[in-house]
């Protein structure tokens, strides 16, 4: 089964984006590990606003689906899922494949976690307090359990830290 | 001068307690906090937290040789041990951090340290980062009014989770 993983950079005081959805705060000065974790994957969940800002050539050769109810038409390989996405997830989960990753936004994350789709978490960590903004999750339905993996830091203060979910 | 250190446990998705006040998801190491307390000689904490530890049934006979500040301007009086102070906290804090004695600990709750950080009087950030997800609670600050960087100086891992040690700096 592919798992799916959720992978995103958070501020120290829990925020995925500043208060005008500002994420110029994220570091991009090195690697992150991103290019193992690519290896990792060949799919991406993406939320539709998310995908309208990020389009989908930022992942080449990744393959793009886009979780929405008002998008009629998507580009290239992308494919759009609507109405309701168990079944819909569970089958893709079930597809031979490498694993995929959560991407975002907030709210597909929300409904993700909360149907007890995702494996994993994959949170970047870095070393600011951004006083305001958007958090993490917002509407989990309950507590969810989770195991540390891994943790790493790196030399400009930013900590990767990967959780099971259980 | 005296450090002010903010030490806290907090969930994986950032909230020192649940919905409804629960604290029962933090995992506690009496090894770990008896190390954690060494460096201090003050503690100080805001109402709310303060009564959490009395509901606890915490006295400050637990830490000998410490001395502990509430501050409220609601409280009447607090119990034997403990030092009410009604007046702002800023100006009091800052005239504890210039006069001699060890390092301050900051132990909550959020609205109290806020205002500290806001006013530049908060130095050191201590995160115990529970490995779970409480999906809703009281999150970990209130009201910051600006971006503040901050520089890691220490990373631990244990049962609970993960121990994130970070100096303050500047706005950002």
């Amino acid at each position: 089964m592919r798992k799916v993983i959720l992978g995103v950079a958070v501020s120290l005081d829990g925020f995925i984006e500043g208060p005008q959805g500002e994420y110029d705060w994220c570091f991009t000065d090195q690697d992150y590990g991103m290019k193992a974790f690519m290896k990792r994957i060949d799919a991406l969940f993406v939320g539709r606003k998310t995908f309208e800002m990020i389009g989908d050539k930022a992942f080449r050769r990744k393959k793009h689906y886009v979780f929405s109810n008002t998008l009629k038409k998507a580009p290239g390989e992308t494919e759009i899922i609507s109405g309701e996405i168990g079944a819909q997830v569970k089958k893709i989960k079930a597809m031979k494949g490498q694993d995929i990753w959560l991407f975002g936004g907030a709210s597909l994350t929300t409904t993700m976690m909360n149907a007890g789709f995702v494996d994993e978490l994959s949170l970047a960590v870095h070393p600011i307090l951004l006083g305001s903004g958007k958090p993490l999750f917002s509407e989990l339905k309950g507590r969810i359990k989770t195991r540390l993996v891994e943790a790493k830091t790196y030399s400009t203060g930013l900590v990767m830290l990967h959780y099971l979910v259980l | 001068m005296r450090k002010v250190v903010y030490g806290m446990a907090v969930s994986l998705d950032g909230f020192m307690e649940g919905p409804n006040g629960e604290t029962d998801w933090m995992s506690y190491n009496p090894g770990d906090s008896n190390e954690y307390i060494k460096p201090f000689d003050t503690f100080l904490l805001g109402r709310k937290s303060y009564e959490i530890m009395m509901k606890m049934g915490a006295s400050a006979n637990a830490f000998p040789g410490i001395a502990s500040y509430v501050f409220s301007k609601s409280l009447a009086k607090v119990a034997e041990g403990f030092n009410l102070i009604s007046t702002d906290a800023v100006p009091e804090v800052r005239r504890m951090k210039n006069a001699p004695g060890k390092d301050i600990a900051l132990c909550g709750g959020a609205l109290l340290a806020s205002s500290l950080i806001n006013a530049g009087l908060v130095d050191e950030i201590v995160l115990s980062i529970q490995s779970i997800l409480l999906g809703s609670g009281k999150p970990m600050f209130q009201n910051l009014d600006k971006r503040i960087k901050t520089k890691l100086v220490k990373m631990k891992t244990n049962p609970g989770g993960v121990v994130l040690h970070y100096q303050v700096g500047d706005q950002a």
